[in-house]
């Protein structure tokens, strides 16, 4: 009995040292997690002057990310931020609000959304480009696969495509697929990806046995995957990007005259450098 | 009523997502009081070279990001991966765009978890108990399942609850070893996702509601048992 | 026939110790880190020592140089610790059969039942550890150690914990079951009325080292170093130089240094006039003598004059602090109550003392 009481002492003891010692142990991390905290907001409060952000269909990244270097050495003093990734993510944040001035779709239909929430400047939209759309596999494989009825082979486990709910390429391959009779007996096999390139990066690291993605796309990384057949043009909706300035943007000259650099003939001539087919005019 | 991929109609594709889920993180959740047991005995009860190293390995997952540890997984499992090669190879299959992976992803975000909390309980348990039980013919395996698990249990079921409700939220990991692909691996988180992202609220809203209300059953019940002094 | 031979280092403690122990019960007695308790952990599989022998009837229980250490499960030593450390998921019934699972289940009930027949707690079977008092939870630790039939017993300062007539009780029921069982036990503790009630043997533990080994009355009579004596409460110990030798009287003379008077003391072969020797005497032998009393040819050396100069009621005795020298005081006088009331005696009073003389010691120099 005596024992425990003796005990209980020395735990009353132990358990007021260990909570003043907590209470100082605590506030010298919050100051220092505050100080870390002040130090990087000082570091991002000096804004280059100039800026302009452009959200771009993730299709885009490695002519965009050229033709941002040629607007950046046309206009010297002026930075350009690129955002890529789905179109459909892309159309959310902006909804949502987000610090964007420039928007290229890899689609109408995205486009089309944020148009018709009022988001796009006057005059503004234009169609600056188009694509073509491939069936690939891995540079490896030794599967047999020779059009795009092979896809029904027993062999053909896996094949992806963008989510044809967010990505404009996982629409134009679901359209395809309906056009040849395919959706319904293939379906089973279908992996999405979040975008484009990721539905080429699972092709090329041979996680599946085929995908569907921009003929450009599989330019970039043809040492990886291996084109079986460019889809005819009327198995699905064309292709077209449009581009647009977001309506109330800080810089708005300058982003239209980044949008101007794209439509330009020397914009162009970057463009079909990286594969990309000059866009009909629009009406 | 509109399609998704899987031919199914709004509501059947959402209860698939929750089924699924809950499949998941059951699973998950059994394979890691199984595996997290014995690990936390282990990490509690011997010393061996490389403990320590072992010790950070398993607790690792539980402050990388959750894409950091998919991207291992991926490393590790992929059809190319250190292992999953060899696996596919012998049997033609690969794991990745399976609700198995899920399941993987799922098991190791979770293990850290309930080897902290059950190790802690069978550090908890009175040494005197342990040796008496030696004294008395026990030897080690018959004293852990007499006298140390017992003791533990209380650590052990609330690893297991931690372990389930992580199983249920998990996201990152998943997303990016088993894909997303309605009617196979869209759990509810990446079913949420996919539907906010595409601007489909009213399908969203019907999810984080099911979600939020079947999680809150989960953790009443974990309350009760714990209270109950199961 | 238990036989230890073992050496432990831990750092800033260290044990050594050789025993050689038989059947019946034996006290592990010693100030509080003494190595008891390692002792015992090492004899149990426990603790490993770092080199030497345990052997327990015969059975190699570990050997350094052999390479034998038996488990613990393996070796059929009961232990009962300080603290009661009954599984408390587990009723009282449960507890003793833990160790006899392996048994069918008619054989291990009749042995349960037994043991709580025996134990003196009959009604308390379907209870839980925190459901009873802690003598009733050390006679269960004590049931469920000796179900399982244990081939020897430690017992570690089993009762220390418990109220004083508990304790009583609880040695009683040891001694009897001792004597019942013919197991034997190891019992330390560090409370001489306790070793002097249940030893058979004594062993004086101090510093990790066995100081004396031998009957109650050898450790208590006969202490052969000066630590034993202290751990005993030979509470006078004086060290002097001798100054004369008489060995045909089989006396010696000794100046008592530190307090500054002689004392006629028995003769020890060898000594010679020079040496240094200690000697004591308990508290219980000295002789407070009535002024009127006339004195016997015995007592006529050792008789001291001096003063009372504290006197301490313990319960049932009295001890007194006599004074003679300069210093505090010199002798340690223990009376019972019946005695003292009879002296009349009361602090600052002149009296006599005496020394019995057979009650004198000289401890063995140089242990």
């Amino acid at each position: 009995m005596e024992i425990d009481h003796r005990k209980e002492e020395s735990a009353k003891m132990l358990r007021r040292c260990s909570r003043l010692h907590g209470m100082r142990e605590f506030l010298l991390v919050l100051a220092c997690l505050t100080g870390l905290l002040l130090a990087s907001q000082i570091r991002a409060q000096s804004p280059s002057a100039q800026e302009i952000t452009v959200s771009a269909a993730i299709s885009l990244k490695n002519v965009f990310e050229e033709i941002g270097k040629t607007f950046m050495q046309k206009y010297p003093g002026t930075k350009v931020v690129f955002n890529f990734g789905g179109s459909g993510d892309l159309a959310r944040q902006i909804e949502s609000g987000a610090p964007v001035d420039v928007f290229a779709s890899a689609a109408q239909k995205d486009m089309n959304d944020i148009e018709k929430k009022d988001l796009i400047a006057a005059n503004s939209r234009k169609d600056f480009a188009r694509n073509g759309v491939v069936l690939v596999k891995p540079a490896n494989s030794t599967i047999p696969l020779h059009t795009i009825a092979d896809l029904q082979k027993k062999a053909i486990k896996k094949i992806v495509i963008g989510n044809p709910k967010t990505v404009p390429a996982g629409r134009y391959a679901e359209q395809a697929l309906r056009h040849f009779n395919l959706w319904d007996t293939i379906r089973d096999k279908l992996v999405f990806a979040e975008n484009v390139r990721q539905a080429l990066d699972y092709v090329a690291r041979d996680e599946v046995d085929a995908g569907l993605v921009y003929s450009t796309d599989a330019m970039v990384r043809s040492k990886e995957v291996k084109v079986v057949m460019k889809l005819p043009e009327e198995s699905h909706q064309p292709v077209v990007y449009p581009i647009g300035v977001i309506k109330g943007t800080k810089e708005e000259s300058f982003s239209r005259a980044f949008v101007d650099l794209v439509v330009s003939p020397e914009g162009q001539q970057i463009l079909n450098k990286y594969g990309f087919i000059a866009a009909k005019p629009r009406m | 009523m509109e399609e998704d991929a899987s031919g199914r109609n709004m509501d059947e594709s959402v209860l698939f997502s929750l089924r699924l889920s809950l499949q998941v993180a059951i699973a998950a959740t059994v394979l890691v009081v199984l595996v997290g047991t014995g690990m936390s005995f282990i990490l509690a009860r011997k010393s061996f070279r490389g403990k320590e190293i072992l010790d950070i390995l398993l607790t690792l997952p539980l402050v990388l990001p959750p894409t950091v540890t998919g991207y291992y997984l991926i490393l590790f499992m992929g059809r190319n991966g250190l292992l999953g090669n060899a696996l596919f190879r012998w049997t033609g299959w690969s794991i990745m765009f399976t609700w198995y992976a899920a399941v993987l992803a799922s098991f190791i975000v979770a293990l850290p978890l309930m080897i902290k909390t059950t190790r802690a309980a069978i550090e908890s348990v009175d040494q005197n108990l342990i040796k008496v039980s030696y004294t008395l013919g026990h030897g080690e395996l018959k004293t852990f399942f007499k006298v140390i698990l017992p003791l533990s249990k209380k650590g052990i079921i609330a690893g297991a609850v931690l372990s389930f409700a992580r199983a249920m939220g998990e996201f990152g990991a998943t997303l990016m070893v088993a894909g997303n692909i309605p009617g196979k691996t869209n759990t509810m988180p990446i079913a949420i996702y996919t539907s906010a992202s595409s601007g489909d609220w009213s399908k969203a809203n019907m999810m984080v509601v099911f979600f939020t209300l079947v999680s809150a059953a989960f953790l009443y019940i974990a309350n009760k048992l714990s209270k109950k002094g199961f | 026939m238990i036989e230890i031979r073992v050496e432990k280092d831990l750092g800033n403690f260290s044990l050594n110790l050789s025993l050689s122990l038989q059947k019946g019960m034996t006290v592990l007695f010693g100030p509080s880190g003494s190595g008891k308790t390692l002792t015992l952990q090492t004899i149990a599989g426990l603790v490993e020592p770092d080199s030497g022998m345990v052997r327990v009837n015969g059975v190699v229980y570990f050997n350094k140089k052999e390479g034998v250490n038996l488990p613990i499960h393996r070796r059929r030593v009961g232990y009962v610790f300080q603290e009661p450390s009954l599984f408390p998921h587990m009723t009282v019934f449960k507890n003793i059969a833990y160790g006899i699972s392996g048994l069918p289940l008619g054989e291990r009930n009749q042995k349960v039942n037994h043991m709580i027949e025996r134990m003196r707690l009959g009604g308390l079977e379907k209870r839980f550890p925190h459901q009873i008092s802690g003598g009733q939870k050390q006679r269960t630790a004590l049931a469920r150690a000796l179900a399982a039939s244990p081939v020897l017993l430690l017992l570690d300062e089993p009762f220390a914990s418990l109220d004083n007539p508990v304790r009583q009780k609880l040695r009683l029921d040891l001694l009897r079951i001792g004597r019942e069982d013919r197991t034997p036990l190891i019992f330390v503790t560090h409370d001489v009325e306790e070793a002097f009630i249940l030893a058979d043997e004594v062993v004086v533990l101090n510093n990790g080292r066995v100081e004396q080994t031998g009957t109650k009355e050898d450790v208590f009579y006969r202490p052969q170093t000066h630590n034993v004596a202290k751990f005993l409460g030979a509470r006078n110990i004086f060290h002097g130089k001798v100054t004369d030798i008489r060995p045909g009287e089989g006396e010696m003379t000794v100046w008592v240094e530190k307090k500054g008077f002689p004392s006629s003391i028995p003769y020890r072969e060898g000594v010679v006039v020079g040496d240094w020797v200690r000697f004591c005497i308990r508290p219980e032998e000295i002789m407070i003598l009535k002024a009127d009393r006339p004195i016997k040819r015995n007592l006529k050396a050792n008789i001291f004059s001096g003063r009372i100069v504290r006197i301490v009621e313990k319960g049932a005795e009295h001890t007194l602090f006599f004074k003679q020298s300069q210093d505090d005081y010199d002798f340690e006088i223990s009376i019972s109550n019946l005695a003292y009331r009879g002296l009349r005696i009361k602090e600052g009073q002149m009296v006599n003392v005496a020394f019995k003389w057979e009650s004198i010691w000289v401890i063995p120099e140089g242990k």
